[in-house]
């Protein structure tokens, strides 16, 4: 009973929306400059910004068969969600009908957690930490984030964040970076890795068969690690790049603008090659391995 | 958006060096025991560990052999610092294979004239033998997340199942031709540490499927 009269009590506030029909929406709650916004959205889209108020905005259409959206608050955050009938996650396929669209403005020092299946997520403008999960929707961050972490399945990913800490995860889905300047982690199984930036301090990227890329400037001191199994990995790096090179193929070519004059090793055993070299003080390490896969230095 | 099992694998690392007070260790591994696929990892880390506390203590043997050993045993140790905890069982095995290496080599070379020792070659067994166990340690865990995922493979599309399995195929071909390398060439401490290398790269893309089909 105590229930029924909570939910009719919330439903009175217009804070839990039953939806039975297309619904537009237009909420916002007061928060705080650098609470936490967390938004559930399965299906359609999810845009998030960064404004300079105290309050949370939601704008957007729910899908005409969702069951409920909630948009509560406390003192630590704001919670969106919109919730879909079992057997939608079920389906084989996504059918438009299941689609809803938010634009959600926060407080731009939020902490940004967003949570989906299928829909396409941007988030633009917050100088908080932004984690996004997903499953085929696509990731595009942008922005002056404290910090970024992406997982998707097959969804693509783009992140234009300066000087975030980054931590990106993909099975299929192509990961894109621009202006890396910290610290960048990235896995995938098969997404390719393109990465670009200036002064970057520390890149990791693992995959199996995604082909990876960095083209930028390394910080003075930093490392850089590239592992690949079945896929080629290239570095353009400005000429005069100071850096320990530690290169290994079990069975691809390393081909390299730096390091003129030293050979690629063959000393373990056929068809191993390996090249060692430095144009530098050893503060900043590059290594790379592959299995069969070529390996390339481009100086520019 | 890391889940419970993450979080508590991240702790791994603390119990691992032995940083955990007693009572949250053993909250640690109560919690870890509750789940099937993290209780085989704990298992097979313990194994690990006792492998390790039960190798002989090093010896240094008494021709040139040991600069280069012990300068590679720095070298792993000096990245395992830097590196993410995953490479801490790769670097482990690195060290018991490099310690037993070492170890075989004195015991081979001690009584042997010092042109004898410089052609030191047998020490193929021992290291076929520690990598053998090491090899076994990965391989439970490999075998526990392969479990998971087969369990799981109807949550995921067919197409990301099918690139999925790809490229677990992709990897074992690779697992395989280190494996000739490492039969032709057994003492070789790099083949070793590229082999140990792929099985952690075969679990972490285990793992990271595992990870995403459990939220569908």
């Amino acid at each position: 009973m105590t229930r029924h009269l909570l939910f009719a009590a919330l439903l009175a506030f217009g804070l839990h929306q039953p939806v039975g029909a297309q619904v537009q929406i237009d909420r916002r709650r007061p928060a705080p400059a650098k609470g936490e916004v967390s938004i559930d959205n399965s299906f359609g889209t999810v845009t998030v910004h960064g404004w300079e108020q105290h309050e949370v905005l939601v704008q957007g259409t729910l899908a005409a068969g969702a069951e409920d959206f909630s948009f509560d608050s406390d003192k630590e955050g704001t919670s969106i969600s919109v919730d879909v009938p079992e057997e939608w996650l079920q389906a084989s396929g996504e059918d438009p009908a299941f689609r809803s669209a938010l634009a959600v403005f926060v407080p731009a020092g939020s902490r940004v957690e967003v949570r989906s299946v299928n829909a396409a997520v941007e988030v633009e403008a917050v100088t908080g930490r932004v984690e996004v999960t997903t499953v085929n929707g696509g990731v595009r961050v942008a922005g002056p984030a404290s910090a970024v972490e992406v997982e998707t399945m097959t969804g693509a990913i783009e992140v234009h964040a300066l000087a975030a800490p980054m931590d990106i995860h993909s099975i299929s889905g192509s990961v894109l970076i621009e202006g890396a300047t910290g610290e960048v982690r990235v896995e995938t199984v098969s997404g390719t890795v393109h990465v670009n930036g200036s002064g970057l301090t520390s890149l990791e990227v693992q995959t199996t068969t995604g082909e990876v890329e960095f083209r930028g400037a390394l910080a003075r001191r930093g490392s850089l690690e590239i592992e690949t199994f079945s896929s080629p990995v290239k570095l353009v790096l400005p000429r005069t790049t100071p850096a320990v090179f530690d290169l290994k193929t079990f069975s691809g070519n390393i081909k390299s603008e730096f390091c003129a004059g030293t050979p690629v090793l063959r000393k373990h055993f056929e068809p191993f090659r390996e090249l060692h070299c430095s144009t530098g003080p050893d503060d900043f390490e590059i290594r790379i391995t592959t299995h069969d896969a070529d390996i390339t230095l481009a100086a520019e | 958006m890391k889940t419970a099992a993450d979080e508590l694998r991240d702790r791994f690392d603390c119990w691992l060096r032995g940083e955990l007070p007693a009572d949250a260790a053993a909250a640690l591994l109560s919690v870890a025991a509750s789940d099937p696929v993290l209780a085989t990892e704990v298992a097979a880390y313990q194994d690990l560990l006792a492998q390790l506390r039960a190798l002989p203590p090093a010896i240094a043997p008494e021709v040139d052999l040991w600069p280069g050993i012990a300068s590679q045993l720095q070298a792993s140790r000096a990245r395992e610092s830097r590196q993410r905890f995953r490479r801490r069982i790769a670097a482990l095995a690195a060290a018991i294979l490099l310690t037993v290496i070492a170890f075989a080599a004195w015991r081979t070379n001690r009584k042997q004239p010092v042109d004898a020792r410089l052609e030191a070659v047998p020490v193929a067994a021992f290291s076929l033998a520690a990598y053998a166990k090491t090899d076994q340690t990965l391989g439970t865990i490999r075998d526990e997340l392969r479990r998971a995922i087969e369990a799981r493979q109807e949550k995921l599309p067919p197409e990301t199942r099918a690139l999925v399995f790809d490229n677990l195929r992709t990897i074992d071909r690779a697992i395989a031709e280190i494996e000739a390398a490492l039969h032709a060439v057994p003492a070789d401490p790099e083949l070793a540490r590229t082999y140990i290398a792929y099985r952690e790269r075969q679990i972490d893309l285990l793992r990271q499927a595992n990870r995403i089909a459990a939220r569908l």
